[in-house]
This record gives structure tokens, sequence and C-alpha cells, in this order.
């Protein structure tokens, strides 16, 4: 799932801190849309089929990319620290919005995969393979959009320079408003498989975000095999640390570890894109 | 407080220091004079919490405006100092004065520590590692919980004894407290910039290469002046301490660090000015408009988008650089550089 959420940066270029809020938005709506536990503090009764409620959220998490995207980060584009400070504030804004109509509380999805098969000794549940299954497919597809068909391979090309792209006439302008409306997306479904994995509440974009900027400066900035590498190494220090009895740490094991490598290799383990000016 | 105000006495004081010194002073007398004869109730608070948030906005500003360096970290910096007085009272019954240049050590050490890694990166990816480095020491400080008392927080109940002929008694004393620190401060600050440490720094964020080439090296510059933000922010804690009383792990994370980044770019970054007339702003709105905390987060980062996308030099900056082109064309001059 972090591997998810690390994509989205290597593809949009703009340093999006609020990927992590896209997650819990997902999340949420998706609560919102299908709950028929009574929790719903706007709605009494949608009680959506999920089969109806999470195309719908993808393709709504798709267009509020889109108007992020044009109404706030193009104008910000020419002066790149300023995308981040955007970015930033709409953190700010969502994490406010969520605790107004939700509070603190945690919330789950229900269980949609219930059930669970033994292999090899190791109870897993259906659930946790679905989410497997779903994640590993969507970095199979982003990564043969990305390197097979002419938007990915102009969208690297766009990473690498984006006024090498202008001159050869590339529209650059739409193709980083199609990155962000499919890192958008993209993040949506992270956020369904992070919904039914994990309760999560309003500061849950704040961990998470914090988690993927880990992961993508250990991978390497605009590597996604780095990503999935680094993604995996995250999960198994944390692991590991929450087996030693840190699991309160797993925070400051993820920094830790973030500055380790970067003392180590200065551009992350895969170096996609040099790090230093940006 | 009349932003024109900077201009003119540029104008009239082309040496630049002493034309500031002057504003400055004022001003100073000003904001010496005015909150506290105001009483000591709720507008008194809000004006030492403004001047206390002054000081660490103008220690992210000084990195921000003059090496690019968008540090995440300067809040969680401020917080160090603030549970480094707290804990040498409670832990160590010590002086209160005492604990000042402690707390202003200690910022200066974690900010090193972890500028050895962090000032490599630069830009949004310097952003990145100082946000990783705030949560983390929110988190130490959260679990810590033999040291820090956790997520429960310190409370703190001390007066600060008489130093010579000056006793700071009450509320009022702590605003004094906090200008003279904001004053301090500032004028360090301003000094630094003005040094030739001050104008390596300036060489190195506008072309590295360039300095790079003359054989300036801009990193350890970059570390040393992280570091005396590092002592800046600091120093602000146990100002904050003796106004809240009270200290919790959680104020301190990424979006009060994000809070003196919405300051000083509404304010104008890179101007002496800007970052204070952004936090008075930040500090005073929500009061004005009786906004509950929740909705003064979304107004300020509202604020915040809205001078971003339309007003990219801040208030301070808008108009000084407006008044410079005034002046220019009136005289027929070439044009200047514009004020960063």
């Amino acid at each position: 799932m972090a591997v998810a959420i690390s994509l989205i940066y290597s593809l949009a270029r703009v340093v999006n801190f609020a990927v992590g809020q896209f997650l819990t938005v997902t999340a949420f709506a998706l609560f919102l849309l299908t709950d028929v536990s009574g929790r719903n503090p706007l709605h009494d009764h949608l009680g959506w089929p999920f089969l109806l409620a999470v195309p719908v959220v993808i393709l709504g998490m798709g267009v509020l990319g889109y108007v992020l995207e044009a109404g706030l980060f193009r104008p910000t584009l020419r002066y790149p620290i300023n995308g981040f400070v955007v970015s930033f504030a709409l953190v700010s804004i969502f994490q406010a919005g969520f605790i107004q109509i939700f509070s603190t509380n945690p919330y789950g999805l229900p269980v949609l995969f219930p059930g669970k098969v033994t292999v090899a000794g190791a109870v897993i549940s259906y659930e946790r393979i679905v989410t497997i299954a779903v994640a590993s497919i969507s970095i199979v597809v982003l990564w043969l959009f990305l390197v097979r068909t002419n938007s990915g391979r102009a969208m690297r090309a766009m990473a690498e320079s984006r006024e090498s792209c202008i001159l050869i006439g590339l529209p650059t302008g739409r193709l980083t408003s199609q990155a962000f409306v499919a890192g958008a997306m993209l993040a949506a479904v992270a956020g369904f498989l992070l919904g039914a994995a994990f309760p999560f509440d309003a500061f849950a974009g704040q961990a998470l975000t914090l988690k993927g900027f880990v992961v993508v400066i250990i991978g390497g900035l605009g590597s996604i095999p780095g990503a999935v590498i680094a993604a995996l190494l995250l999960g198994f220090v944390e692991t590991g640390s929450t087996a030693l009895g840190f699991d309160q740490w797993s925070a400051v094991v993820g920094v830790v570890l973030m500055f380790a490598i970067l003392a180590w290799r200065p551009s992350g383990l895969l170096s996609g894109i040099e790090s230093s000016d940006v | 407080m009349s932003p024109e105000l900077p201009t003119l006495m540029r104008r009239l004081f082309p040496a630049g220091l002493v034309g500031w010194a002057a504003v400055l002073l004022v001003l100073f007398v000003v904001l010496w004079t005015v909150p506290p004869s105001l009483g000591s109730g709720r507008l008194l608070s809000l004006a030492t919490a403004a001047v206390i948030i002054a000081i660490a906005a103008y220690s992210f500003d000084f990195l921000f405006a003059y090496m690019g360096l968008p540090s995440l970290l300067q809040g969680s910096l401020l917080g160090v100092g603030a549970y480094t007085t707290g804990l040498a009272i409670t832990r160590a019954s010590m002086n209160f004065w005492v604990t000042l240049p402690l707390a202003a050590l200690f910022g200066l050490v974690v900010a090193a520590a972890i500028g050895i890694a962090a000032v490599r990166a630069r830009g949004a990816y310097f952003a990145i590692l100082t946000y990783g480095a705030s949560a983390a020491i929110v988190t130490a400080a959260t679990n810590l919980t033999a040291l820090t008392n956790g997520s429960l927080g310190l409370v703190v109940f001390f007066d600060a004894p008489p130093l010579g002929p000056v006793h700071l008694v009450g509320s009022k004393g702590t605003y004094y407290l906090a200008l003279i620190m904001l004053a301090f401060c500032m004028a360090a600050l301003l000094w630094v910039r003005r040094s030739t440490f001050g104008r390596i720094l300036l060489a190195a964020k506008d072309s590295s290469q360039l300095a790079a080439s003359l054989g300036i090296n801009p990193v350890p510059y970059r570390l040393l002046a992280m570091a005396l933000a590092g002592a800046v922010a600091g120093l602000a804690g146990p100002i904050l301490l003796m106004h809240q009383r009270a200290i919790e792990p959680s104020q301190f994370d990424v979006l009060f660090s994000f809070q003196l980044l919405i300051a000083v770019l509404i304010g104008g970054t890179g101007t002496v000015l800007g970052p204070a007339v952004g936090t008075i702003i930040l500090v005073f709105l929500p009061e004005v408009l009786g906004l509950s905390p929740l909705a003064a987060q979304v107004a300020n980062s509202v604020l915040l988008l809205v001078f971003i996308t339309t007003m990219r030099r801040g208030i301070v900056g808008s108009i000084g650089a407006t008044a410079r082109r005034l002046i220019n064309q009136r005289r027929s001059k070439g044009p200047q550089l514009a004020g960063r």
C-alpha cells in the first residue's frame, strides 16, 4: 500500500503532501456512502453497495485531483517550492474538515471478503490476499502505462526535463493534469485498500504522508522499483520494531531509516532523478 | 504600523542598517507601551503569543528566504526549548534565567544534528526531511514518558526570579520578556544577514554553482545557519512555557511549523517586517472574526492559498515592491532588483 502512495510522487513531480489526505478522504467517503451501522454523521442510511461506491469514489477523486491541479497547483508551477506549500495548506484544511465532521473517533470499513485460508501454517485472510492483489495489479498497470504508452513516456520525460518537453512540443500542461488525475485515482485505490484493512481517523492522513515520503526518499525520487523496494524495506523494519516492542516508535524508525539511507546514498537506493536542487 | 515606513526610511538612510534600526526602535517603543496599557486580559495574552510566534517565524524565514530551506522543524525546536526549561525547572530546580541559554543550546544542538544530514538536500526535499525529523521529535517527546510525562505534557508554575533590578511579574512581565527576546533575535538575525557570512549565504542560495566556483562550499554555511536558527527557535520556547504554563508534545508538531510558514508567506518572505506582520494577522484575525480553532486553521490555510496564488511577495513585500516601482518611475532610473 505504501508502494501505491509513493508512486504518485514519482508521477506527479510536484511534492504533494496532500496525498495522504486523499487516501483518508477516500476512506471517509466510502464510509459515508456504504455505512449501514448508523454511525454516519452526515446522513442516516445511504447504504450503497460497495461495487457501486468504490468506482464512484475513485472517479470522484480523479475529478478532485483535476480541480486541485487546475485551480491551485498550476499557478504555482513556476515556483516549485510553492507547490509543496499549497499541498500543505490542503493537508491542514482537510484535517480540520475531518475533525469537524467525524470528530477524532476511529472508523472502519466493513470486511468485504470474509474467510481465511491456511498456507503452510500461516493464516491469511481473503481480505489481505485481495489487498495485495489489487495493490500489485495497480503497480503493474501503472508501470506498463509509464513504460509502454506515449503519455507515460512523455510523463517520464517531463520528470527529467520540463523545458525540453516544451521545446519538442509536448503538451506539458495537459500531461501534468493527467498525472495529477492518475495520482489522485491511484490514491483512491490505496485509500480503499487501507480503509478496508485498518481503522482510520481524522489524523490518519498525516502519518500516511510521512510514511509515503520516507518510502519515496529511501527509494530514490522518481524511481518506481526503488519505491517498491523501499516500501518492503520499511514494512520489514517497522514490523521488526513492533515485534521488539517499539510499536509506538514506528514514525521514528522510518525517519531514522530515511536519514541513515540518505547518509549512505544521498539520492536514495535507486536514484531515479537527481534529488538535490528542486 | 505603517509598512510604507520601511521603504521611506531606506530612502532616507541609504546605509540601510541605520534606517532599520530607527524604524525598529520606533516600533519597539510602540509595542512596548501600547499592548500592556490595554490591561492584562485576553488581548495582552494574544499579543504575547504573537510576539513569541514571531520569534520562531523569523527563525523560519532566516532559513527560507536566505537559503531556500523551508524547515518544518522550527516549531518542534521551539518545543525542544520549552521542554528544556520546563524539565530543568521541575526536575533540577534550576533558575529560569540559567535555562534560557540552555534552551538555545539544545535548540542549536538538535538543529545541527538534524542539519548534518538534511542540509545537503534543498527545497521540498529539505522540507520532507525536516518534516520527518519534526515527527520524530514529537514522537520521542510523547513516548519518553519517564522524562517528559508523555502526552499529558508538563505543567510548570514558576516565577522568573529577579535579575538585578529587573523583576518580571505576571502576564505583563512575560510580554516584556517576549518583546525583548524578539528584538534581540531580530537584531541578531539582521546583523548576520548583513555580515559577510550572510552575503555568502545569499550567494550560495541564488547560484550555488557560482558560489562553488569561487571556492565556497555552501553546505557548512547552511549547517551553521540552521544551527543559528535552531538556537533562536529554542530561545522562544521558555517564553512560551512562561506564557502558557502548560505544554504538551502535540502542540509542537509539523502543523505548528506550518503556521510559521503561513505567517512568513502572508507577511512577505525575506522582508524585515514581513514575518511580524504575518504573525499578527495569523494570531489576531481568528480572534477578530470570532472563529473556532478548527475554523481558524481552515481560514489561515485558505488565506495562504490566496496569497500564494495572487500575491507571492506577501503584504510587506508587495507594498515594498510597489513603492520601489513608484520611486523608480519618478526618478526614471533603470529597474532595480526586486526586493528579496
